[in-house]
């Protein structure tokens, strides 16, 4: 088990800047918001991937970013699992090399191999190690790109629109085992949608972000209930309710 | 036909690709993948040989390693031998000649490569070393062979920097380009026609070949 996650940072890409403080304890945290609220800036900021302008990251002990301390850990060193919206699987590699490549190069090679192939059958794609991600249907791909964050042993997962692509039966079975995985390893997920559907089947606590600021935090049934519109499907989200508000 | 200078030939652009891999290479992807001050003026230095009459590129070769450049004088020093006038030259004006070719060759195919794959093999523990070896140059090495295929090419037929900085002496540094030249001037066509024969026919195969490869660069 790895603590809780701090998240509080200022960061500004593009001129677009993001303002936002909260806690990721083990569990899947959803920060939920249209497009344009700064939540795929957040997770890139929390992964290392753009250095915030202020604020602090943490797990647990470990200082991923301070900027008052100066302290700003590559992001190779932070043992963040990312699954991105595009999946980013290594074209040039097969599944199996794909879920070796994050896996601790200290291990003996043969290890890592077997560690590889067990985490893609947990992922039930076990069949498909020697195939290359061209080959894959978008459900498999998801599945391998999963076995490969999640084989890294991360300290924290962040899955970016991770399951947009697939159609609802295929997202509904993946939600189940990702839950599934992030319940038994006891991580902190973070995972940005604006599917009210996946965020309501994922959320242990929901994190409402609009035009870059956290404007709610709470549990599921009190941040997504029906009155919040799919937020995906309208273009004025600043004159929806919100739901109430919860002190952080 | 004169096999000699057509040996000659392909030792010097053979040696010559292999050179500029090692250094072409590593500045395109210095270009591609850094932003650092003086990139656009590092860039627009790179490319001019390009551009430039051979002339005067091998002038600007002459001057930096002459017989009287700091470069020359060292290499006197330690091999006994000038640069100039010698095969070394040869390989020297066939390696500035190609360069810029597979420097922006190599720049444009990693630039090529989405960066979502750099940022994941980053998250997934490696450093920019390791994703560059491991993710981003076998993503980009169609591209970048393209490039050195025409840098091979490019340095099969030169000819001016060739005779600015080595000369055309028969058996040194005669090498196909200007065995055909003095075979034409001393109204020798026979003499020359293989020679252009193999080199035509080695042009054509290699812009076919680097055709072929910039075509399929997202072909996994």
């Amino acid at each position: 088990m790895a603590g809780d996650l701090e998240v509080r940072l200022c960061a500004s890409v593009g001129g677009f800047g993001v303002d936002v403080e909260f806690r990721a304890r083990p569990g899947v945290t959803v920060l939920f918001g249209p497009s344009g609220s700064g939540k795929s800036t957040t997770l890139s900021a929390i992964a290392g991937l753009i250095r915030p302008d202020a604020g602090r990251i943490a797990i647990g002990e470990q200082v991923w970013f301070d900027s008052a301390a100066r302290v700003d850990l590559p992001v190779e060193r932070r043992r963040v699992a990312v699954v991105f919206q595009s999946l980013a699987l290594f074209p040039h590699m097969s599944a199996l090399d794909n879920v070796v490549y994050g896996i601790d190069r200290k291990l003996p090679r043969a290890e890592r191999r077997e560690r590889a192939a067990a985490m893609l059958v947990r992922m039930r794609v076990g069949h498909l190690g020697e195939r290359q991600p061209r080959s894959l249907s978008g459900g498999e791909a998801q599945r391998v790109a999963l076995a490969r964050a999640f084989a890294m042993a991360p300290a924290v997962v962040l899955l970016d629109e991770a399951f947009s692509a697939l159609d609802r039966e295929l997202r509904r079975e993946l939600l189940a085992d990702v839950r599934r995985y992030i319940e038994d390893a006891r991580l902190p997920a973070i995972q940005v949608t604006h599917h009210r559907m996946e965020a309501r089947a994922m959320a242990d606590r929901v994190v409402m972000m609009r035009a870059g600021r956290v404007v709610g935090v709470g549990a599921p049934d009190e941040m997504l209930h029906d009155a919040v519109p799919e937020i995906g499907s309208f273009a004025d989200i600043d004159k929806t309710p919100i739901p109430r508000l919860v002190k952080r | 036909m004169e096999w000699a200078p057509l040996a000659l030939s392909y030792q010097v652009a053979l040696t010559a690709t292999a050179i500029i891999a090692l250094i072409g290479i590593p500045l395109g992807a210095f270009l591609a993948l850094k932003r650092f001050p003086g990139r656009d003026v590092l860039d627009v230095v790179l490319t001019t040989p390009m551009v430039l009459p051979p002339t005067v590129l091998g002038y600007y070769v002459l001057v930096a390693i002459g017989q009287n450049s700091f470069i020359g004088r060292a290499w006197y020093y330690l091999f006994d031998e000038p640069i100039v006038f010698t095969t070394t030259g040869a390989v020297i004006a066939a390696v500035v000649g190609s360069l810029p070719l597979v420097v922006r060759a190599s720049r444009a195919a990693l630039e090529d490569v989405d960066p979502q794959f750099a940022r994941a093999s980053r998250t997934l523990g490696a450093g920019w070393l390791r994703t560059f070896f491991a993710v981003q140059l076998p993503l980009a090495r169609r591209g970048i062979m393209a490039g050195l295929t025409l840098g091979f090419a490019r340095a099969l037929g030169d000819f001016g920097v060739t005779m600015m900085v080595a000369g055309d002496l028969p058996g040194e540094t005669q090498t196909a380009a200007l065995a055909i030249y003095d075979a034409i001037q001393a109204n020798k066509e026979g003499r020359a026609a293989g020679m252009i024969a193999v080199l035509t026919a080695t042009a054509l195969g290699a812009i076919y070949v680097a055709n072929k490869l910039g075509r399929r660069s997202d072909g996994w």
